[in-house]
């Protein structure tokens, strides 16, 4: 693909996006908690869409495409296992913190925590968690486009360039209005993204397949589970982060805020559903087919699974060449930019607004859309560094994520636990899963994930048992009609 | 749908996600597993979809 029809493509991609957001601002009303949440007024098509858009990443085009070319079958079990595991956990805990938003205004993940365990230093510490884990989240989806517009045009768009085009075009579109921008340019790169996804996948199976038809046996080892990659210990530490990605990653958990009411919720969840079940059938089934032309000698060798994507890219007529970088920039944007609101959202409530309570009440959103820039600043410096795999910058992020899981859940189903038990179970967890990455160490054979949400578990446990109730923890509850 | 019964179908399910490819259907070559996934997530989001009717 040439450079000029990839600087065309971004081109058109950036002024439809762009007059999408302006159109949606129209819909943004004053205050904070409309730029961040809605206010709860998105309907069925906004939620499902934006929730999916925001959920699946330049990670599923590029990284598992190429993780399921790389390493086969065991690549679709991993993402299942994220999709069944996001729709236990969302049938019982969409419902309560949707009820926790519209009862208590909540604005971010964060402040429903401090408001449970009665601290502010609770959502403090979580953000910052979030801050330091989310980043390089973030930095893999810019790195997925970059990667994919200098493959694709054979290096005639410098990384650094398609980096700063990536960041930029999602900066505008989360300071333009906020989650109505995100939620709107959410349900045309949602489109986008499984539309283009359709086409390859016929595309590559009519190039490659047309007469024969593709065998999955044909890939030898690669169809097996086991293999060499995929071994029982590998497949938990990848998947257990993933599990509970639906309540770990504060992105998420903020669009279930946004459903009007709980109907509109339900209907999310499971429109979200039969998206991700077929936009991760489609983007496995287009690395095990590319493995498999590869082995027919069609496809050439590629030893890094990051490049696969961008290689057939390279391959493909000019004019899906083209719709396959701006559906791969379209994947990317989309999460970029919920992540980097909702990180400015609590960057804004739950710390300046502890510290600073008169800046964050009264310039708010004009605070937020600072810490955006500041956030896209500090990912686009990240993505410059080239860090490592996309897959595994995106596990990374999700193990560090890993220590909320017994504070959420715990706020959820035990009346014990205060501050000093969600402090203590997120700093041990992160000091675990920090330590054991760099170290690149499974002490006993067990996987570094497992550690870490042992060590969480366990903190929270131990010091909810030895610390006394939050005072006015009944009343919390009670308010709440016997649940928090 | 009573959460119980939710709670117990979706524990089995995660469970048989990992449990299937790994001991009934390991060493077995072919579509097995990439269809067993398959089927089972759709029949899950199926069975989500039937709890929120009732």
């Amino acid at each position: 693909m040439e450079a000029v029809s990839t600087y065309f493509a971004i081109g058109i991609f950036l002024i439809l996006g762009t007059a999408i957001a302006v159109v949606a601002k129209r819909f943004l009303k004053k205050g904070a908690k409309d730029f961040y949440t809605a206010s709860g007024r998105f309907g069925t098509l906004l939620a499902s869409l934006s929730y999916a858009a925001t959920t699946y990443s330049a990670f599923m085009f590029i990284g598992l495409v190429g993780l399921a070319y790389t390493a086969g079958v065991g690549a679709l079990g991993f993402e299942l296992v994220y999709f069944v595991g996001t729709l236990f956990l969302l049938y019982f805990i969409a419902p309560k913190y949707w009820s926790l938003h519209n009862r208590g205004g909540y604005i971010t993940p964060a402040e429903v925590l401090s408001d449970r365990y009665k601290s502010r230093l609770v959502g403090a510490v979580v953000t910052l968690l979030a801050l330091v884990a989310l980043i390089p989240y973030c930095s893999a989806q810019v790195i997925g486009v970059a990667v994919a517009a200098e493959g694709a045009s054979g290096g005639g768009v410098p990384f650094t360039l398609a980096v700063l085009i990536a960041i930029a075009v999602a900066l505008l579109w989360s300071v333009i209005a906020g989650i109505w921008s995100i939620g709107w340019t959410d349900v045309f790169q949602g489109i986008i993204m499984l539309g283009v996804g359709l086409m390859v996948v016929f595309w590559v199976f009519s190039w490659g397949y047309s007469t024969a038809g593709f065998n999955i046996a044909a890939l030898g080892q690669l169809s097996y589970v086991p293999n060499q990659t995929w071994s029982f210990s590998y497949f938990l530490s990848l998947t257990l982060p993933w599990f509970f990605f639906a309540i770990t990653n504060p992105q998420v958990v903020q669009r279930l805020f946004s459903p009007k009411d709980k109907k509109v919720l339900n209907r999310m969840i499971i429109w979200f559903g039969v998206y991700g079940l077929i936009f991760t059938v489609l983007v496995t089934f287009l690395g095990l087919m590319l493995r498999g032309l590869t082995i027919n000698g069609a496809f050439p060798m590629i030893a890094s699974q990051d490049l696969v994507t961008p290689t057939l890219l390279g391959i493909m007529p000019l004019w899906l060449s083209v719709l396959g970088l701006v559906a791969v920039l379209a994947a990317s944007v989309s999460t970029i930019d919920g992540i980097i609101l909702t990180l400015s959202s609590m960057t804004v409530k739950d710390i300046l607004g502890t510290y600073r309570h008169s800046i964050a009440e009264k310039r708010g959103v004009l605070a937020g859309r600072i810490v955006i820039a500041v956030l896209a600043l500090a990912c686009t410096l990240f993505a410059l560094a080239r860090p490592g795999y996309i897959v595994q910058l995106s596990v990374l992020s999700s193990s560090l994520l890993l220590p909320q899981v017994p504070v959420v859940l715990g706020m959820f189903l035990w009346r014990r636990g205060g501050k000093v038990s969600a402090v203590a179970a997120i700093v041990l967890g992160f000091a675990v899963a920090i330590s054991l990455y760099l170290l690149q160490i499974a002490p006993l054979g067990v996987p570094a994930n497992v550690w870490t949400l042992t060590a969480s578990c366990a903190a929270y446990v131990v010091a909810a048992l030895a610390e006394k109730e939050p005072s006015g923890i009944e009343q919390y509850f009670e308010d709440r009609g016997g649940e928090p | 749908m009573d959460k119980r019964v939710f709670l117990a179908v979706s524990v089995i399910v995660v469970l048989l996600m990992y449990l299937v490819p790994y001991l009934v259907l390991s060493g077995m070559a072919g579509p097995a597993t990439f269809l067993f996934w398959v089927i089972l997530s759709a029949l899950y989001l199926v069975f989500v979809y039937i709890s929120f009717r009732r």
